[in-house]
């Protein structure tokens, strides 16, 4: 069976709805981050927070369910966090771009042909790396190698466990 | 928890903060909002309709994300309303206000996503039957002007600056 991968009007009203939602989650998410680092430390706070970071993607892709949809789920809703604006700015942009990359390849990994539960899981997993990534090359987020192994684990958790939120999130609405 | 190094220069019950904190806060802080300002420079002399209009007919934007940013940030302010609502019912039912667990979340992500794309079909439809599928792009060509070649020499030479220090 053929993959549709022209996107209609439909779709992308519909990636429109999640880049919007996506771009509020994101907005809010910086006050969670700041309060559980302040509580907890580096790692409690990207357990908490990071995979809500990376729930534009797995939302997008299992609404959708159309090549590129992760992608620009993450990315336009890191466009419309941008804009909103928050404390990320414009390096907003470059971790949407790179996180909906990275969240892309979960799903090409299955050949577009499968958009459940652990797709949408795997999305948000791979999203952590290039995200700890960027902290340690825009943030100087950089710590003992113990550390950051202990943070990329807990991003990547964060991301399994909210990407597999969203796409039951997406399944239990009655349409 | 991780630059708590130095003098101690607070303590409060037990709890000891000392200058690395400190220095560590304002560090990031000032990064912080130095983004935030020239991002906020930004965003205020700009209206967000326009710079996404330019980008798609000066830089070539696909009308696909152009279409659904402009959607987006059009949703933003329902979406917000939407929010509150959801929040008022949760707590006339006795639930949280705010989500703290992970179903707290996703009980906030499926009325949100419902009346969201209850919405998006309509859109949907209304951009189709308006031949949104049919409309080309007028390109137009990126015009420079006195004032940004003025820019762009400004950041040339900083680069240099900094590459050469």
């Amino acid at each position: 069976m053929s993959i549709p991968r022209r996107y209609t009007a439909l779709d992308i009203a519909h990636l429109a709805v999640v880049a919007a939602i996506a771009g509020i989650i994101f907005a809010l998410t910086w006050n969670v981050y700041f309060i559980s680092n302040a509580v907890g430390g580096p790692i409690v706070a990207r357990v908490i927070s990071y995979g809500l970071w990376f729930i534009g993607a797995p939302l997008a892709a299992t609404l959708i369910r159309k090549p590129g949809s992760a992608f620009l789920g993450e990315f336009l809703g890191a466009l419309v966090e941008t804009l909103i604006p928050t404390y990320g700015a414009f390096t907003n942009l470059i971790y949407g771009f790179a996180q909906g990359l990275a969240s892309e390849l979960a799903y090409a990994l299955f050949k577009y042909r499968k958009y459940d539960v652990l797709q949408a899981a795997l999305s948000g997993a791979l999203a952590g790396f290039p995200c700890v990534v960027l902290d340690a090359v825009l943030f100087s987020e950089i710590f003992t190698p113990d550390v950051m192994v202990f943070i990329t684990i807990a991003a990547v958790i964060s991301g399994a466990i909210y990407g597999a939120i969203a796409a039951l999130a997406v399944k239990n609405i009655r349409r | 928890m991780f630059s708590n190094t130095g003098k101690p220069i607070f303590e409060f019950y037990g709890l000891v903060i000392r200058e690395g904190v400190l220095t560590a806060f304002i560090n990031v802080m000032l990064r912080l909002l130095s983004i935030l300002g020239a991002t906020l420079i930004f965003i205020t002399q700009v209206n967000a309709r326009d710079l996404i209009k330019s980008l798609e007919c000066e830089l070539g934007l696909p009308k696909t994300i152009a279409f659904a940013t402009a959607v987006g940030l059009r949703m933003l302010s329902i979406l917000e309303r939407d929010l509150r609502e959801i929040q008022l019912v949760r707590v006339e039912r006795g639930y949280r206000r705010y989500p703290i667990t992970p179903s707290d979340i996703g009980s906030f992500l499926r009325p949100l996503l419902s009346l969201g794309l209850e919405r998006a079909l309509w859109v949907g439809i209304a951009a189709e039957l308006r031949g949104f599928s049919q409309r080309t792009t007028k390109r137009v060509g990126i015009k420079i002007t006195y004032v940004d070649m003025c820019v762009y020499v400004l950041l040339i030479i900083q680069i240099i600056i900094v590459l050469i220090s």
